[in-house]
């Protein structure tokens, strides 16, 4: 990036400013003839080129928006920092070939009818005309998926951006625009508070497609104005876990303990892809012993990416649950990462899934057997995303992928890998770029070679 | 310790503390005193809390300040059976009326001696702060009666005022069908008319209902000199958040009551004293805010330490109450409050579900349980 930042980073509140939010929407939809003339290497050119500006090593202008975003949220810089580096690390231009060709085959689709290998034909791939974006997240660097996504597909996009934290996508979009305006014109950040159904109302009647981000009653809210159809992608609040068998527990355990910290300790556990639990095919005392290790290594990363400021009511959250363990649970362990600000691992035995009140706060739960564990989450069909599996033995893991598969899960990885999914991730089990086309399959009669 | 000792002992602690609430001698050095009484019996007959306690390294042996008394969330009184002594020793056991906070309901113990003291705190404090100047007077209660609502603390303690104030047409006027607007309408007109004074007491969120209703039909009344309302509580989600200077105007819009004879009280299932604020009694120039019986000690804290905000601070509030014989006399609530000048303010109530990602909450999660 090469120049400062414009004098304000914030999208303008549109308070309850109807006509601005229509010429936005108006504006945004009357670019979608210019995009879809462009090539699609060249949009996958432009979002490489921005995602590697973000990479530069020193970038003071970049170290500014992380201070401001911190100070905005209360995610420490270094958090915030890193947050970034990994977003955009993962945004490269060979991530956003790959993750088109993983849904769609054949990218140039997008552009004109090309050659499909598997039909006798061709095939055509279109995007919405508009897609609404709404981001509620604060984990820093994400609403920038939702930009790509619909760039990729060569859908112009108006992102409403989260009050708690709208300064990420607005200097996002900037740096894209510098990088080429004719992709960075595409797109546009607003923001309104949820009380302005007329805003909100104005939003959804320009729009063709919707990606929306939220909370439960925030993604029912939506539905009811929105109802699920194809032209929807919902990413409701959902949760993660870990499971370690007891072969796992034969090999490194500082490192195995390392790796579910840093699964713990990434974005302070507030993607949906973090641990709330994680099931242990050990006994108690086993458990705990790999319990007190992660609580040592949270402890040490906190040094390295100090814990976000916790609200009073994610604070009263935690005093809430140990006080609950204190009274109630005579066997359970409460390991503190050196102090309760850091984070906390509680071993525990239990017979439901008890989420966690998150902010670094993890359960081990002992398990008898694989079985066990999947019975504690199966009551959770439909919120599970993202599961790690420590186990060394292949044929058992793949055992274990396939059932935690079956249970919903959309995502499984080993642990440390967690938190960063790649581009090409179903992302809570759908084909996110693809379920926003449209196709039209020429059947030419003419077999295509590869 | 066997039941007949318990009893013994909570009798002694009981009769100290109903003494010392009907006494006008308070200090610190007393209340500290008592509370740490208190506390040693609690510690001791409260399995759960004694466990609590020794999760801190506290104990009865240890402890020599009120304010390092361990406090109880108010989840945990939904979580387990927070009560001292056996069974057969509970006289009355009042629920939360879950409403707001998913399906499980807080609950609050008490033996005779516990309701002994808790009529005691009640009847004290609304001397000093509903009825400082009168004797008896007509009182309506916008609230079920305690037959109707056996689990209803409010009802409970509404029904304390009633017997000690209340003249012979005061009553409660909600029945299995709801509030029995006809008879209010009918009792107001002829109080009006009688010039004879009346004190309204009813949940904050229910008087919004009511007087938004009266106002919808352009019904007003003017309530004689004297008359007085008492709203408790909050809204809870329940209605439409108001100021409290849209309610005042609304009452006395309404009722013709005037805010200097508006009072709100905040009481929780969870203690068996309540919190006036000081709208009757204050002096000219004097702040708005809720009061502290000499019994009770209010603190706003930082939830997860338990250590106090600096002054002017939004922290949690966090109750003790010297009424609360037989449960938890330390309460850390989820109310959000500032204090200042020997008052307390709610702010409102801290929301669960403020997460700042994407992953799922516990209180998420507890909804969409089947």
């Amino acid at each position: 990036m090469n120049a400062d930042f414009p004098t304000s980073w914030l999208p303008p509140d549109l308070g309850t400013d109807l006509s601005s939010l229509d010429a936005i929407m108006a504006a945004m939809a009357a670019r979608k003839e210019r995009l879809t003339a462009l090539p699609v290497q060249r949009i996958i050119d432009a979002l490489d080129a921005t995602s590697k500006e973000w990479l530069q090593p020193d970038d003071p202008r970049r170290d500014k928006l992380v201070a401001a975003i911190s100070a905005a949220t209360g995610v420490s810089p270094q958090m915030v920092a890193i947050s970034i580096r990994l977003e955009m690390e993962s945004s490269l231009g060979p991530h956003l070939l790959a993750a088109l060709k993983n849904e769609i085959g054949n990218p140039s689709y997008l552009d004109l009818f090309a050659p499909n290998t598997l039909l006798a034909g061709e095939t055509l791939a279109l995007g919405p005309n508009l897609v609404g974006g709404i981001v509620s997240s604060n984990i820093p660097a994400l609403p920038h998926l939702t930009v790509m996504r619909s760039l990729l597909v060569k859908a112009p996009c108006v992102v409403k951006s989260s009050k708690d934290e709208p300064l990420f996508l607005p200097a996002y979009l900037q740096s894209l625009w510098e990088v080429d305006p004719e992709v960075g014109g595409c797109a546009a950040a607003v923001s309104f508070g949820r009380e302005q159904t007329e805003l909100l109302d104005t939003f959804l009647d320009a729009i063709d497609f919707l990606i929306a981000y939220g909370g439960l009653d925030a993604i029912a809210g939506l539905r009811k104005k929105w109802p699920e159809s194809s032209r929807t992608l919902y990413h409701g609040h959902k949760l993660g876990f870990g499971i370690v068998t007891a072969e796992a527990l034969g090999t490194d355990l500082m490192d195995l303990a390392a790796k579910i910290a840093w699964d713990v300790v990434l974005f302070d556990q507030e993607a949906c892809l973090a641990p709330h639990v994680v099931f242990v095919e050990a006994s108690r005392t086993d458990t705990q012993s790999l319990g007190e290790k992660v609580a040592a290594a949270m402890e040490k990363l906190a040094a390295e990416l100090p814990p976000a400021k916790r609200s009073l009511s994610a604070r009263l959250a935690v005093r809430q649950e140990l006080d609950s363990l204190a009274a109630l649970d005579q066997t359970a362990k409460v390991c503190p990462a050196g102090s309760f600000e850091n984070g906390v691992v509680v071993v525990q035995e239990a017979d439901t899934f008890h989420p966690s009140p998150l902010g670094r706060f993890v359960r081990l739960v002992p398990v008898r057997s694989l079985d066990a564990a999947l019975e504690l989450v199966r009551p959770l069909q439909g919120l599970l995303q993202n599961a790690s599996i420590a186990c060394p033995d292949e044929s058992r893991r793949r055992h274990i992928a396939t059932a935690l598969a079956r249970e919903g899960v959309a995502r499984v990885c080993p642990p440390g890998n967690m938190g960063t999914p790649s581009m090409m991730w179903h992302h809570d089990g759908f084909p996110c770029i693809s379920k926003m086309l449209t196709f039209c399959d020429w059947e030419t009669g003419v077999h295509h070679q590869d | 310790m066997t039941p007949g000792k318990l009893a013994d002992e909570r009798a002694e602690i009981a009769a100290q503390l109903r003494a010392a609430i009907g006494g006008d001698d308070w200090n610190e050095k007393q209340f500290n005193s008592l509370a740490l009484a208190l506390f040693a019996h609690q510690y001791e007959h409260m399995a759960a809390y004694g466990r609590l306690c020794d999760s801190r390294g506290i104990s009865p042996a240890t402890l020599r300040q009120w304010r390092q008394i361990p406090a109880v969330p108010t989840t945990l009184f939904k979580q387990t059976s927070l009560a001292c002594g056996p069974p057969e020793q509970i006289a009355a056991v009042f629920s939360t009326s879950g409403t707001s906070e998913g399906p499980a309901k807080g609950k609050s113990h008490f033996s005779l001696d516990g309701l002994a003291l808790m009529r005691k705190s009640i009847l004290v404090n609304a001397r000093k702060m509903l009825f400082p100047d009168i004797d008896k007077m007509h009182i309506l209660v916008l609230a079920p009666s305690p037959e109707l609502a056996p689990q209803m603390i409010m009802a409970w303690g509404m029904a304390r005022l009633l017997e000690q104030w209340g003249t012979d047409e005061s009553r409660f006027l909600v029945n299995k069908d709801g509030l029995d607007v006809p008879t209010l309408m009918s009792l107001l007109r002829r109080f009006s008319k009688a010039s004879e004074p009346v004190t309204l007491i009813g949940a904050s969120f229910g008087f919004v209902n009511l007087l938004e209703a009266l106002k919808a039909k352009e019904l007003s009344f003017s309530l004689p000199a004297g008359s007085r309302i008492m709203d408790a509580g909050g809204y809870k989600g329940r209605s439409r958040e108001l100021t409290r200077a849209e309610l005042e105007q609304l009452f006395l819009d309404g009722f013709g009551v005037p805010s200097h004879q508006a009072v709100n009280l905040l009481g929780m299932t969870e203690l068996a004293s309540q919190f006036y604020d000081n709208s009757l009694v204050r002096s000219a120039g004097e702040g708005v805010g809720l009061q502290n019986p000499e019994w009770t000690r209010t603190r706003v804290v930082d939830p997860m330490t338990g250590e106090e905000m600096p002054a002017g601070e939004e922290g949690v509030l966090c109750h003790m109450d010297l009424a609360n014989l037989d449960t938890p006399m330390h309460v850390l609530t989820d109310d959000l409050g500032v204090a200042g000048n020997d008052r307390f303010k709610v702010q409102g109530r801290l929301n669960a579900d403020d997460s700042r990602g994407c992953s799922l909450t516990v209180d998420e999660l507890t909804r969409s349980r089947p």
